[in-house]
């Protein structure tokens, strides 16, 4: 994030706080489709991911007052919204599994996580073939709004854990990508 | 993040189809996220709250249009033409509220109550000098006057706590209001420092 952008996000739940309501509408205009993409990756039913977003505006509007950092904005919004993602995997009793997938993934830290992706449409495709833990870092690391170090606050892990996790995530993207290819040829 | 992560980002964003039936009833209630939908009880309350503003606003607007006597016309109408006014915003903004059958559950609260406690407190002014002072004044020796100014006494420590109520509440309001004024601008001037910042670097990098 450049300082440039910390200040406009401070700026902006400075005016939410006030209860401006363009300030209000231009956060969610401005969040709703990267959060959205992020919800559509932990929950695959569409009419629940909508119903999801507008919990967290819900949670967002009750509870910016209470922002301590209000240029951690983003790493807020994210953490809301996996929470609330979250609740609604674990109502329908698939917080369990979820949990269980990502332990067996999180003890590789210091690996390389840089990422080489660059095609947009095999990307989005690939996210939606590989497991839920490896999509959830790998959507945060793809929206590009967070750097390791929130990501890794977002998934209440350390950041060694967030590299391993993207570098697992990444190979099994590749995977699932060249798989692809494979079948196409 | 620098053009190309962007691009790649919106590009990616983009790959996503929604439904529209689903994001249409998304949005309708992300817009009425901000308004709660008043039930037929709740707008009867709020009409109800009307009437009473418009009831207030009977005595004051009979004394203020009206010659009051005994030389206190202008003292009088320093509490009811605030009064009337007042009366007649309160019974505007809930009849709007009743009419409309939603509520900003953000903005109106704190309007009202505070329309609610200036009103409270004309309304004790307004009886303090219009029914206590009169007939204190007027005859000492009668044995209404000694109520009437024990009354007036009690009312006037009522009017006093509403005036400091509302005092409080108007200081801190402007404190606030300019810290985040203050604040404000602070931010806006940070926001484009930061950006000239950002348009030097871009032409010196090129």
């Amino acid at each position: 994030m450049t300082e440039k952008e910390a200040i406009y996000y401070e700026l902006l739940v400075l005016r939410c706080r006030q209860g401006q309501k363009s300030a209000f509408e231009e956060l969610v205009r401005m969040w709703e489709q990267r959060l959205f993409y992020y919800i559509r990756r932990l929950v695959d039913d569409e009419q629940e991911a909508w119903q999801i977003l507008q919990e967290i505006w819900v949670k967002v509007l009750r509870g910016i007052g209470k922002l301590r950092e209000p240029r951690k904005l983003p790493t807020w919004l994210y953490i809301t919204a996996r929470n609330t993602a979250i609740s609604h995997i674990r109502h329908e009793n698939a917080r369990q599994s979820f949990f269980e997938n990502s332990k067996n993934i999180s003890n590789n830290a210091g690996r390389d996580f840089t990422l080489s992706f660059d095609d947009a449409e095999q990307v989005h495709y690939g996210l939606g073939r590989i497991s839920l833990p490896h999509r959830d870092v790998l959507t945060l690391f793809f929206l590009q709004d967070l750097s390791a170090e929130e990501i890794a606050e977002v998934l209440e892990v350390p950041v060694g854990t967030v590299k391993s996790r993207l570098y697992y995530a990444r190979r099994a993207l590749k995977a699932v990508l060249e798989k692809e290819v494979s079948n196409y040829e | 993040m620098n053009e190309s992560d962007r691009t790649f980002r919106n590009k990616l964003l983009n790959m996503e189809k929604t439904d529209v039936t689903y994001r249409q009833r998304y949005e309708k209630e992300v817009r009425a996220m901000f308004e709660k939908k008043l039930s037929y009880l709740g707008r009867a309350g709020f009409a109800a709250l009307a009437l009473v503003g418009l009831l207030a606003a009977l005595p004051f607007a009979e004394l203020t249009f009206s010659k009051v006597g005994s030389g206190m016309e202008y003292v009088v109408r320093i509490v009811t033409i605030p009064g009337l006014v007042l009366a007649l915003t309160w019974a505007v903004v809930t009849g709007w509220i009743a009419a409309r059958g939603k509520f900003n559950l953000r903005t109106m609260p704190p309007r009202i109550a505070g329309i609610g406690i200036v009103l409270g407190f004309f309304g004790i002014v307004l009886y303090l000098f219009v029914f206590i002072v009169p007939v204190t004044l007027n005859d000492p020796t009668d044995v209404r006057s000694t109520w009437s100014g024990v009354l007036g006494i009690q009312l006037s420590l009522i009017a006093f706590v509403f005036l400091v109520i509302v005092g409080l509440c108007v200081v801190l309001r402007i404190l606030y209001r300019t810290q985040f004024q203050t604040r404000e601008k602070l931010l806006e001037i940070e926001y484009r420092i930061a950006e000239l910042a950002e348009k030097v670097e871009s032409k010196s990098s090129k």
